[in-house]
């Protein structure tokens, strides 16, 4: 039987740890949640020697003890609980060459609580190309621990950090700092008061309470030990700062020596360029816009596989399979509804690899830079311009996203309005009605059917903005706001973290998203395929009846159509009818409109059935054919410019999407948020639909 | 054999409609979101 | 009093008191602590973020926060 060493990767932000984690676990690893809070939960397995393995997990990056935002918070919780399963036995400090002084402030806070430490010299393999060298063996006598260099791509290192591992019982857990140097009264007393805790492990828990709010205290109840002011908690803690620092300082004078003159850096002139008042800007704008570019034409082709591959996937199943009911959902409600679901993962993947890798370059951050002042008069945070971004492609990664959020209400609002931007669903419905209604022509040589689109993409941008603005005026928060954030060198990124980045963010969009979208495929497939009463199911009967007299009616589609207006979704439709006519749109549009909630893209699907079934000639026609023919009994129109202009404004503002709803509800951990979003954004279209209807028609 | 389809058929729009409930937390499940002794954050 | 929201691009200045209770404790873990040089490598327009560097840190803050940090300014060169 083996065993597990259960291990944790600790390490600020931009050190690389998960490129070690990586290279540690490599596709043995998995993405879950910890229960109750939504940071994700990173873990995996490396094999070590002799059958025994390690349990890693990958801890979300921290600077300090000291929590500012709910991922840092989760690292403290783990490391002052010992009951906790994922409690480690060892834990890997990892550091970066480059910031070595600083990275050291968090291995001494986790040697202080008595947790075996291994320290991770990441990056090792530029450390001559920053004039840097250092002394190990020496390293390793003053601060007391087992040092390990290693890189990135996991060339160095490795089997010495597995070895390390597997001997954890040796590591020495000797404290670096002497607590009662900051303020002997002060904690002389605590630790009389509370002789069976650690003491150091007591001094977090209390000044936890001046910095973040909220902590769970769990088995150590001393909340009537207050005989510090927060302000005096504060200064302490600026001491323990200060005291770690000398130590770190005096170990490292002794042990590294860094010659600037040998060091070979882009980074001052990169910023100089990329975070220049004017350029800094433009070149930001001009990445976006190749990034949009490049993902519309790249996408294009494995969506149009993705396409006729699962259509042929549908026939096929039909042709096969025993001729009924099931077969048909199989095909035109399972098949179909997966396949809507994958058609989307090209654009999405690629979106996220580029945000990745401007990540793992390092350029986001100069973006959080140049992009906070502007957020900032909008309620939002610079952080928040990825989530933003990433919405382009869906809401639900961008989201999650947020997480690195510090402060709440910016975290909150850019949750709220982050769906407004144009996400890859809507796209679908876009053009095919731009297609429709959208006459021919152009204006300074950009078509009016780009220019359209282009508008809807900015008026998603422009309301996120706005609504952000409102948001900020409305919600109240006592709580301070602070951006600190760290500038890392700039890198060129390691290819297997991207595409496993990618994977990961993909995927949670493919289970998230897809298996709701796929469950509401199946109940409105049963919903247009059964109907209440005679009407329905003597479909056949009453049209056969009805046209006998008739020359040069084709049957099927009448019989198909009627069943239509008679099945359950039907119904539904032709109820809302009184409400979604003064937007312009017909019981069919309003069934297309309800079948969007499982997803928008849903909708094209949904008029393609829904219009061809009326029009079953052998001659198949194109969906844009079919809809362009459809009429009212008075014989106008039914898709004219001002009932597609009505369609494309409420689907840039509705809030249809149900996955979206569930991932904002298990973000913001309540009810309220997403029935607000919900309520209010659904209001919106429907008024701005009306009106442009009305005033158009 | 129809009637083995239209059973079928039942089947997966029942899972389909304890799945959505599910998922929205209108319904509970066998399977509890935590995996944590410890009391969690369900609320 | 000097802070560091009073330099500008391409000043140098050592660090003098970040004893304001409102300077976020992660800054000075990061390195913003008494005797430490500072460096200001960019100021973002309209008052938003400095981009400075304290003792090989690079980092931005927001200018809310520049002005608790106060600083002795090193004479230009």
């Amino acid at each position: 039987m083996s065993k597990q060493i259960k291990v944790s990767l600790i390490g600020n932000p931009n050190t690389g740890k998960t490129s070690l984690f990586n290279a540690l676990t490599g596709l043995n690893q998995k993405v879950g949640n910890y229960p109750g809070i939504t940071v994700e939960k990173k873990e995996g397995i490396c094999k070590l020697e002799r059958g025994v393995k390690a349990h890693i997990l990958d801890l979300p990056g921290t600077y300090s003890l000291n929590a500012s935002s709910i991922d840092e918070n989760l690292v403290i919780e783990l490391l002052l609980n010992k009951n906790d399963k994922d409690f480690p036995d060892v834990a890997v400090i990892v550091s970066d060459v480059e910031n070595l002084k600083r990275n050291l402030v968090l291995f001494t806070q986790i040697k202080d609580l008595k947790i075996p430490v291994i320290l991770a010299v990441n990056m090792a393999d530029r450390m001559k190309y920053k004039g840097i060298s250092l002394d190990i063996p020496l390293l390793e006598k003053e601060l007391d621990a087992k040092i390990i260099l290693t890189s990135r791509d996991g060339s160095l290192g490795i089997s010495e950090l597995k070895e390390c591992i597997v001997n954890f019982k040796q590591i020495s857990t000797k404290p670096s700092i002497d607590l009662s140097l900051i303020d002997e009264n002060y904690f002389n007393s605590l630790s009389s008061a509370f002789p069976n805790q650690d003491l150091y492990k007591l001094w977090v828990v209390i000044s936890q309470d001046a910095n973040f709010g909220k902590m769970d205290r769990n088995s150590l109840d001393i909340l009537d030990f207050k005989t510090k002011s927060t302000s005096e908690l504060k200064r302490l803690q600026q001491k323990e700062t200060i005291k770690r620092y000398q130590f770190i300082n005096n170990a490292l004078r002794l042990g590294q020596v860094i010659d600037s003159s040998k060091a070979v850096g882009y980074r001052a002139i990169l910023d100089r360029i990329l975070t220049h008042k004017i350029y800094g800007y433009l070149i930001f704008f001009i990445i976006l816009l190749a990034i949009f570019q490049v993902i519309y034409d790249w996408s294009s082709v494995p969506m149009d596989l993705i396409d006729t591959a699962f259509a042929d996937l549908a026939s096929y199943t039909k042709e096969v399979l025993p001729a009924g009911v099931m077969t048909d959902l199989l095909a035109e409600g399972i098949i179909a509804g997966i396949g809507g679901i994958v058609i989307f993962i090209p654009q999405i993947a690629f979106l996220f690899i580029f945000i990745s890798i401007l990540e793992e370059t390092g350029y986001m951050s100069r973006v959080v830079f140049l992009m906070d002042r502007v957020m900032r008069k909008y309620g939002l945070s610079g952080k928040s311009v990825v989530p933003l971004i990433s919405g382009t492609a869906c809401a639900i990664p961008a989201i999650m996203a947020t997480r690195n959020i510090e402060n709440w209400k910016e975290r909150l609002i850019t949750i709220l309005v982050t769906p407004f931007t144009t996400c890859s669903a809507r796209l679908p419905v876009y053009l095919i009605i731009i297609a429709l209604v959208i006459p021919e022509g152009s204006f300074l040589g950009v078509s009016y059917q780009a220019l359209t689109l282009m508008m809807l993409y900015m008026l998603g941008f422009g309301m996120a903005i706005f609504s952000a603005y409102i948001l900020n005026k409305i919600l109240k928060t006592n709580r301070k706001s602070f951006l600190v954030i760290e500038m890392p060198n700039y890198k060129v990124p390691v290819l297997r973290d991207v595409l496993i980045t990618v994977f990961e963010k993909t995927k949670s969009f493919v289970l998230e998203a897809g298996k709701i979208i796929l469950a509401i495929s199946i109940i409105l497939w049963v919903l247009a395929s059964y109907g209440p009463g005679e009407n329905f199911n003597d479909a056949e009967n009453i049209i056969t009846e009805k046209f006998e007299k008739f020359e040069n009616i084709n049957i099927e589609s009448e019989i198909a159509s009627h069943k239509l207006e008679h099945s359950y979704i039907g119904i539904i439709g032709k109820s809302i009818e009184p409400i979604i006519k003064p937007l312009g749109y017909d019981w069919k549009i309003g069934i297309g409109l309800i079948a969007s909630f499982a997803a928008r893209e849903v909708f094209v699907g949904t008029l393609a059935t829904i219009y061809s079934v009326g029009n079953t000639d052998d001659v198949e026609s194109t969906i844009k054919e079919s809809m362009s023919s459809e009429v009212y009994s008075d014989g106008s129109k039914v898709f004219t410019l001002a009932s597609g202009i009505s369609l494309l404004l409420f689907y840039a503002f509705a809030m249809q999407c149900m996955s979206t709803l569930a991932i904002v509800k298990k973000e913001t951990n309540s009810w309220k948020w997403p029935l607000l979003q919900l309520i209010i954004m659904t209001l919106i279209a429907y008024v701005v639909a009306f009106i442009s209807f009305q005033i158009l028609n | 054999m129809n009637i083995i389809q239209e059973i079928l058929v039942g089947i997966t729009l029942l899972i389909s409609v304890i799945y959505i409930l599910r998922k929205y937390n209108i319904i509970g499940g066998k399977k509890s979101k935590c995996s944590d002794g410890n009391g969690c954050g369900c609320n | 009093m000097y802070t560091i929201a009073d330099l500008n691009k391409g000043d140098t200045a050592i660090i003098k008191d970040v004893s304001s209770i409102d300077i976020p404790i992660k800054l000075l873990e990061m390195g913003c602590l008494p005797g430490n040089e500072i460096k200001v490598i960019q100021q973002a327009p309209f008052s938003g973020p400095m981009y400075i560097n304290i003792e090989g840190t690079h980092l931005a803050i927001r200018s809310k926060t520049a002005k608790l940090i106060i600083v002795d300014k090193l004479k230009d060169e």
